[in-house]
Formats: C-alpha cells, structure tokens, sequence
C-alpha cells in the first residue's frame, strides 16, 4: 500500500493526520516550548513540503483557542516521540523533512467520489480489492482518520473502506468545505452506495459506529443486497420514547439544534467552543479530529444539520432490516444510551447483542483487541454462514 | 410553583424505584406548565450512605458555597470547583503520588494532612488504612469547610485544623486563588505560578486520557483567572498541633504547602521529629531547596527519595520520600473491629443510570424524569422552588424563570450573583442544556451562546436574560 522509501517524522504524521482541521482554519498558531521545542523554520519546512498552509509558532500558549491547543499537544506529543527516536528530522531545523508519504499509513485515500446528488465525498480504502469488503461507517462530522485503528484492525483479510461527511471536508485544491445539498439521513444512507459503486463493491459488511450506526441502519433497511450484514457499535438512536437517551445525548441534540438553526447562530456556539475547557472533555490523543466539526463557524453549521439529521430521526422504521446484525454497547456507556441499543438489538430480526464490561464509542474507535475480536467472530460467522 | 402528581403513572414509577436497593422512599413531582418530571429520592441509609450523609449535609444547611464533585464511580466529595476536585482525584487516587517508593499506611495509623485543601488526600488515607486517626489542616476557611464534610461524607476520623503550619506561630499573609485553589498559598507568586501552569500544558500532553489539570491551567490562562485575594490567616506549628492533640506517633506527615514546606519542618519539635515514621511532600525547588529538605530529612535518620513526575518536568515541583529504616511498620494498636470498609452505596450518577435502566426496563414507553435529587425526608419542602433570586437582581418573571433553569442544572445553593458557570462545572453541553431550556420557555434567542463565555456569572446572565426582551406572555409551555 505505502511506497517504500525513508520513514517520514512523526511531525510529519503528526501534520497529516491533522491535515483536515489544518487546511479547514486558516492562520492557526501552535505552541512550542519544552524538551522538544518545534522551530518554526522546522515546521514551515515540513508543512512546505506536505503542501499544508504555515502554522506560527509562539511560545506562550495563553491565548490560543480550543483548536490551536489541540493542535499544539498533537504535534508536542510527535516532537518529544522525534527527539526520543531520533527520527529523521529530530532535532532542530528543517533538513530532514520528509517527501509527502504516497499515502495515509492506514489506507489509500482521499479517493473523490460523487454521490448521487453530484455531492463531492471523500473515501479511503485499505486492504486487497479482492478480500470481503467492510464498510465502517464513522461518526458524523469526523475525518476520516478517526477510524484508522479499525483500518488497520481489520485490513489484511478485509477491504476496508470508509468516507467522510459530505459536506463538512474539503474537495482536493479546494477551499473551504464542498457544496451541501440535502443533509437528510437518507441522503448520507445514500453516500454509502455511492462510495460502494464507485469503488465497484457489489455488497459489504457495513459497521457504524455512534451516528454512524443510524446511518448504517437506514442502509441496511434501504440498500437491500448492498449489504449483506450489519454492526452497530455504541448507536446513538432516536428512538422517540421507546428507549431513554442520557444526558449527553439530549444536550448534544440540543446543540445541533442551535447550529443548524443558521450559521449566524452557529458563530455564537462557536465562539464557546473556542474556549480551552472544552478540550477536557475531548480525549487528547484524538482531539484534533474531534474537534473538527466545532472548528469553523460553517462546520458547526453543517455539523448541526448533519449530525442533528441523524439525531433527530426516528430509527424504529429501520429496524425490519433482515440481514444478520451484531449490536454492540456497554453497560455503563454514558455517551450513548445502553437502552437504545439493547432495543434495536431486541426489534432487528437476525441481531445478536454484545454487552461490554465498559467502554463508549470513542474506546470503540481504538479498535483495541477487545473489539476487534468481537468483530472479527461476527465477520466470520458470517463469511462462514454465506 | 409545582404539584405532586398523583396519578396512575406517578405512583407506578416511584413503585419501581423503590425495588432499588439504594432507595428508601421517592415522589415524583412536575413543574407547573409541564416539562420534565423531578424525582425526590430518600437513600437507603444502609445501602446508599454516601447519599444519604450528602443529603443530610444538604438538609443542615452545611454545603454551604460548596458543590458535589464525583470524580469516580465510587467517590463523592464537597468542593470548590470541579475541574479542581477531578485533578485531584487523578493526582491522588489514580496517580497515587503519594505512596510510592514503599511509602504505606498500617491499619490505624496516625496522619498528618498538612495542606489539606478539600481533604482529597485525608480520604484516601482514610481507605487505605481502618481506622486511621487523621489531622487535616487547611488555613482557608472555604477549603477548611470541605474536608469537614468529606470526612463526615466518608466517616472519617477527622480533625480539622483551620490555620497554616509554620515555623512558628502567628499570622501570616496567604493567598487564595478562588479559581484555582491548588496552588494558593503563603508565597504564592503570580508570575511564577503563571510558569508552572504554562509548563504543564505542553508536557502534560503526552500523557493520554483527559487531564484535569490542563483544563484547569488552559482556561486559567485564557481566561486571565489566576487573580489571587490576600488574605490574613492565623499560623500554628506541628509540634503545637502534636500537643494539642496528644500525639505521640506520626505513621504519615504529607505536606503540600506550595513553597512553604520548609517552614513546616522547622515546626517540629526534636521528640516529635523522633516519632514521625514517614514524610511525603511536595517540594518547589528553587534556590537549592530540595537538597536542602533532603540534607534535614537525611540528618533526621530518614532515607529520602526524590521524583518528578513527567507532567511536571517543566516546572520547579518535585516530590520527596523519606522513610525511616523498617517504616511503614504496624506501630499503631489494631484497629477496632467496627473499623472495615462498608461499601459506601453509588454515587448519584451511578445511581441516576441504575434507575433510568430501572424505569426504562419495568416501564418501557414511559418518558424518563428530567432529574433526581436527593432529600432525607419527602416531607420537608425542597429548597428548590425558593430558588429566587436574590434582591439585588430584579424579580421580574423572566429573571425568575432564568433562576429556576440555572437551579435545575446547577442546584438552589448555585443561585447567586457571583456564580460562575464555568466554576459550577458548565461545559459547552451544558451552556447548550441552558440555553435550550431557556428557549423552550422564553422563546428564541433569548441568550446568545457566546454570552455564557463573556458573562459567565449567575448575576450577569440573568440580567442579559431580562434586557433580552419583555415577559413572555405564556409563561411556561410543554412540549
């Protein structure tokens, strides 16, 4: 998959794996100080040579917004691993900056596709073209790199693929996120087909996680042979009052509910979320990608439409679904409601509910051995029972 | 203001959360003009005596300015701001700072808690040893407050000295940083600790799972909030604190003091340096001050380590480990039978999930109660419908409708002026929970989001709340 060839710095990583909030927000500034202090002629060097808009480098770190401090202990976190490995352009200046690696360690990507409505997606794929394929379904809002673990994870004896949002990431050259046209869950339930003919996949395991889960679902009701089965992983349902949502749930409803009212409403609850507290509740290690919907006022817009689409939809419609189905939640998930998931497990014809010890979506996403096992029996249930 | 309800569906849900074992007694009421219901429950004294203290504290009016902070699943404590008592927690709890490099506790131990501040480390002194005698002192008075009703919360045996250890006594000047109590202080130094902070947020990074401590030093720094108040404080000396209380032994002297633990080691007195078996303390070495606590301890008979946490690498923190030879030994007399570990009961978040499980299991379809709050009797009036607020803001209908959303979210006691959303534990969620309660009763667009962050106390607000239009005609609408 990756072309051979020297092993780029983890700043180098580091920037890629960040490339979707560094070209979504123009003139960020990241701190730098400690033991392994990033120069600014070392980071100009690096994002020169991987095409990414200049970063400033200030020493001080009071001032910067919720997004630059994420981005700052990102890229803090890769310049200590630098200095400890000794790494290709450890140390100061810019002379070991590496070529732009041929692609994203975890998949080949980002591949355009157009949806049905002529809406730019961007889609990523790892894994032989021949092995079954395995569609994960992320949650909304989120780059792509987010599912790396499970890209990795699962690559190998599976093709996986997975896409992006539409809406919320920007076209290659382009600026600014592409077009929106329809941001209804059928239209996103729609983009997986899209992604499925573009790639010539005639059917796929489909795993959503979180709101994907929603998304999942519908394509699962409304796609028929496309997909051939289904997991849903710590689901974030509507499910009117036939299951209880928690707290979480219900204010996040209610803060897609302000963005998606315009984007001049959307400017106000971004300039909340530009303040530092809100990175506490963002895990550090995968806060540049979760903070990727708050981090212009146009992105929370579109993130309130899409993700409040997914939100605020009746699921209970979807779950005729007929295709062999694995429900997993946990049961002290506080994010998304156990309830919610147990009750789609319970309605869909042929699921099969997992209950972890513990554990939310975002432990989904790491695709630690507990998971993936989990995973990886179903698939093979399933692979075996076709 | 609000209405028992006495119907079917009412007497059916408080039915079900009585079968949990936690309960004692529920009722169910609903705001005039509809909207989510509010449970009242009575903890099981015996099987939930952490709630059940909680309410009694709140019952005798002694929570006073503090708030309820559960760090974990098993822990519940009174403090002065949340982002505080979770870094704590993890400082202490999680991180174990302090018993390292052999440093342990036997069964009832004698323990001197110097810097107490809410008493996070007096707690788990406590777990860690039945029966532990334990003197906490705290010189400022806020902070004083909490380790008292951590320690009846937990029953512990507790003593509370209510004034800073010194080299002597007397008065000293100390000060308090409202926002940031941790790092208050007799020599506290703005610019100084402003570094520390600031030294923390980048090597505090690679660290992995949310850190407390960079909530605390980011939004200090943004925010401008590292403003000190001077304040006047009355000083003792441990070996004062030593007779005062007829101690003969000390198993554990921990001392974080934030510059002043030299001060506190010159306090003792040479018998009482005799009966002190070990030391933890946190040390900020400037000017050559931990080779000079270290040289002390070592002329003392200690043998001292020393380490630095990674997080802290950046900063002038270090912390200090003197034992004596054979220390932790079982010096103490065994402690009393009744001197085991009861299980305290859930936490009210615990809780509140076993019962929403609970209800949606036994009563499927029926909606779920917006809230619970804790009361030990159902038949004393909650202090939550008097949530006015007070006379300084007007009373107008909006501003009435503003206090009861605010006292919803954050409680009664959270209904003043000088309230700050973001110190009552707000989060940008929560702004949203606000505002959307808000809306649902005022209209739109009664606040603007970005408000919260720019005026972020109670009294700011709801005036914001009032210039933002006239009273509403209807003044409560359900969904």
């Amino acid at each position: 998959m990756d072309a051979p060839g020297p092993r780029p710095s983890g700043v180098a990583e580091a920037l890629l794996d960040a490339d979707p909030l560094v070209r979504a927000v123009p003139g960020l500034r990241i701190a730098s100080e400690g033991r392994a202090p990033l120069s600014q002629e070392r980071l100009d060097a690096v994002t020169g040579s991987l095409g990414l808009p200049r970063l400033e480098v200030v020493t001080d770190p009071a001032g910067l917004w919720s997004v630059e401090l994420a981005l700052s202990r990102h890229l803090a976190r890769a310049s200590a691993g630098d200095a400890t490995d000794g790494g290709p352009d450890a140390g100061s200046g810019g002379a070991g900056a590496p070529a732009r690696p041929a692609a994203a360690r975890w998949g080949e990507g980002p591949i355009p596709v157009r949806a049905g409505d002529g809406t730019p997606l961007r889609c990523w794929s790892a894994g032989p073209a021949d092995a079954p394929a395995v569609v994960l379904v992320t949650a909304c809002g989120m780059p792509a790199g987010l599912a790396a673990g499970w890209m990795r994870a699962l690559a190998g004896p599976f093709r996986v693929v997975t896409w992006e949002s539409r809406g919320m990431f920007a076209e290659p050259g382009g600026h600014g996120p592409a077009p929106l046209a329809a941001y209804d869950v059928a239209s996103q339930a729609g983009d997986l087909t899209a992604v499925l003919d573009a790639l010539g996949i005639a059917g796929a395991h489909v795993m959503g996680l979180c709101g994907g889960a929603v998304v999942a679902l519908a394509a699962a009701a409304t796609a028929g042979d496309r997909v051939g089965s289904l997991s849903l992983w710590h689901g974030d349902y509507d499910l009117r009052d036939a299951a209880p949502r928690t707290e979480h749930q219900r204010d996040m409803q209610a803060m897609m509910a302000m963005t998606a009212r315009s984007e001049e409403k959307a400017t106000g609850v971004h300039r909340l979320m530009r303040r530092p507290v809100v990175l506490d509740s963002m895990r550090p290690d995968i806060a540049h990608h979760l903070i990727y919907p708050y981090a212009t006022p146009l992105l929370l817009h579109r993130y309130g439409l899409l993700n409040g689409a997914i939100m605020s939809h009746d699921s209970r419609p979807y779950l005729s679904a007929a295709q062999p189905a694995l429900v997993v939640t946990s049961r002290d998930d506080t994010t998304a409601h156990p309830a919610g998931s147990q009750y789609v497990a319970a309605r869909l014809p042929r699921a099969r509910l997992v209950t972890r010890p513990s554990g939310d979506h975002l432990t989904a996403f790491d695709a630690g051995p507990e998971v993936v096992r989990i995973a990886e029996r179903f698939l093979s249930d399933v692979l075996e029972d076709a | 203001m609000r209405q028992f309800e006495d119907t079917d569906r009412s007497g059916r849900l408080v039915a079900v959360l009585r079968e949990h074992a936690a309960v004692a007694d529920a009722a169910v009421e609903t705001p005039d003009g509809g909207g989510a219901s509010v449970v009242r429950l009575v903890p099981d004294p015996e099987r939930a005596p952490l709630l059940y203290r909680s309410a009694a504290v709140e019952a005798a009016g002694r929570l006073g300015t503090l708030s309820w902070h559960e760090p974990a699943a098993d822990l519940r404590v009174a403090g002065v701001n949340r982002s505080e008592s979770d870094f704590l927690h993890r400082e202490i709890f999680v991180d174990d700072v302090y018993f390292r490099h052999g440093v342990e506790l036997p069964p009832g131990a004698v323990v001197v808690d110097v810097g107490a501040n809410i008493g996070m480390f007096t707690l788990c002194a406590a777990r860690r040893s039945p029966g532990a005698r334990i003197i906490a002192c705290e010189p400022l008075a806020e902070l004083a407050a909490a380790v008292a009703v951590n320690a009846e919360l937990h029953a512990a045996d507790v003593s509370v000295v209510g004034k800073a250890v010194g080299a002597a006594e007397g008065e000293t000047d100390f000060t308090y940083y409202p926002h940031n109590s941790v790092m208050s202080g007799a020599f506290a130094d703005a610019d100084d600790d402003r570094r520390t902070l600031r030294g923390y947020l980048l090597t505090g990074a690679g660290t992995g799972g949310a850190d407390p401590q960079d909530r605390i030093m980011a939004d200090r720094l943004a925010a401008d909030l590292l403003a000190g108040e001077h304040r006047r404080v009355a000083v003792t000396t441990l070996a004062r604190i030593a007779a005062d209380h007829a101690l003969t032994r000390i198993d554990l002297l921990k001392i974080d003091v934030e510059k002043a633990e030299e001060d506190v080691l010159r306090g003792i007195s040479p018998e009482l340096w005799d009966g002190i078996r070990q030391i933890v303390m946190e040390v900020h070495d400037i000017e050559g001050r931990l080779a000079s606590v270290t040289k002390t301890l070592e002329h003392r008979g200690f043998t001292v380590v020393h380490e630095q946490d990674a997080r802290l690498a950046d900063t002038a923190c270090v912390n200090v480990y003197a034992r004596r030879p054979g220390a932790p030994a079982p010096t103490g007399s065994a402690p009393p039978a009744t001197a085991h570990h009861p299980d305290p009961g859930p936490v009210m978040w615990r809780l509140e999930a076993e019962l929403l499980d609970l209800l949606a299991r036994r009563l499927p379809g029926s909606p779920a109660p917006g809230r619970f709050e804790l009361t030990t009797d159902l038949g004393t009036a909650p202090a939550r419908p008097e949530a006015v607020p007070p006379a300084t803001l007007p009373r107008t209908a909006r501003v009435e409708v503003f206090s009861r959303i605010w006292a919803s979210i954050f409680g009664a006691e959270a209904v003043r002026p000088d309230a700050d959303f973001f110190d009552l534990g707000g989060d940008s969620l929560i702004a949203m929970r606000l505002l959307a309660r808000l809306e649902e009763q005022l209209g739109e667009d009664v606040l603007e989001p970005d408000m919260i962050f720019t005026e972020s106390t109670f009294g700011a607000l709801a005036a914001a709340v009032e210039a933002s239009g006239e009273p509403p005609s209807e003044p409560a609408r359900s969904r």
